[in-house]
């Protein structure tokens, strides 16, 4: 059984830190990192099995960590998001977010089942310790969700792209108007993602902060400056 | 080394850097379809595809054939007239050499040096 205490103290910070450094790495500084090189990457360390159908479930991707491949965890992506274009943005947090699962996690459970082979644990044993509990499987899921967005949209790329265009602008905007729904708009066809996923990761970076309903002048008016010189 | 075809099909894939969609279009299938024989969850392919696959990723055809559970082409042109008792004969023929009855090849040693 993974227990709390297994599960690494990562912070937010350390996690923008691994994942963008590995999206650097592969894009040498172009912000977006391509679907290609997203599965590239997971093949890497992964079996993937990229077209599953997860039946009448309305499941989009799995990771499932195995002990007779211990160090390449199995990663199922619905056949539903990787077949249908209009879905694109989805398949691919849904790659990031598995990816994350693989490397975040492959090390914990090489470790619990080289406990489990060393102690001889039946059957019976062996699924009751690696159902998850709860509190560890929350937890996991939300170090791969802040993972995910930080490899698809890392911090360093948004502010660079912000600073070439707007320069030392205060490039900050309020959600619910014109402009935060800009910025989301610009930062989703930059990072090729979708508007929530950029919303909320908008929001983490300290850009799109709470506010007033209504624009108003009191922070930078970013938008026309972002559609004057595209997304790109 | 890979046990199933699929999974000798995958790791020469990615061996040699290719993307699934990459070998799917040169190969002219679809990708879902390649991603299905990777997992095992269909059966070998079409001779053609076979020996597409052959060339592409750099495998011997004969070796691809007999992991897919299938015969190569010429072995099944030359056999194709055979009467059941040819096709036990030749069978014995080539399990006797296979054990290094007929055709004798070094036999693997079993005890590292």
């Amino acid at each position: 059984m993974l227990h709390m205490h297994d599960l690494p103290q990562r912070s937010s910070i350390d996690l923008d830190g691994l994942f963008e450094s590995l999206h650097d790495s592969i894009t040498n500084g172009r912000p977006l990192l391509k679907t290609d090189e997203l599965v590239q990457l997971l093949e890497d360390r992964a079996d993937l099995d990229n077209y599953f159908d997860f039946g009448n479930s309305d499941q989009e991707g799995k990771t499932i960590f195995r002990p007779e491949k211990p160090q390449r965890p199995l990663v199922r992506i619905s056949g539903r998001l990787a077949e249908n274009t209009r879905l694109f943005n989805r398949y691919r947090m849904t790659l990031a977010h598995e990816y994350a699962h693989v490397v975040l996690h492959t090390p914990l459970y090489v470790r619990l089942f080289d406990r489990l082979t060393s102690t001889g644990a039946a059957d019976d044993e062996w699924n009751a310790a690696t159902e998850l509990i709860p509190e560890v499987e929350t937890q996991m899921e939300r170090e791969v969700r802040h993972a995910a967005a930080a490899l698809l949209i890392p911090a360093n790329s948004v502010h660079r792209e912000l600073r070439r265009q707007l320069g030392n602008r205060d490039c900050r905007s309020f959600i619910n108007t014109r402009d935060g729904d800009l910025l989301c708009e610009w930062a989703c066809k930059t990072f090729k993602v979708s508007i929530e996923a950029a919303s909320i990761r908008l929001k983490q970076l300290g850009h799109l902060v709470e506010g007033p309903r209504r624009s108003t002048r009191g922070l930078t008016s970013i938008a026309d400056i972002l559609k004057t010189h595209g997304s790109n | 080394m890979s046990g199933s075809f699929g999974e000798l099909i995958a790791e020469t894939r990615k061996k040699k850097g290719m993307s699934q969609k990459e070998l799917a279009v040169s190969v002219g299938v679809s990708a879902p379809y390649l991603n299905d024989i990777e997992h095992g969850r269909r059966n070998p392919p079409a001779e053609e595809i076979v020996l597409k696959l052959a060339q592409i990723l750099d495998l011997p055809q004969d070796h691809l054939f007999l992991v897919g559970g299938s015969v190569p082409p010429d072995i099944k042109n030359a056999a194709a007239g055979w009467n059941p008792q040819e096709t036990a004969r030749e069978f014995a023929v080539f399990r006797r050499s296979m054990s290094g009855g007929v055709h004798h090849r070094p036999k693997k040693r079993l005890n590292k040096e």
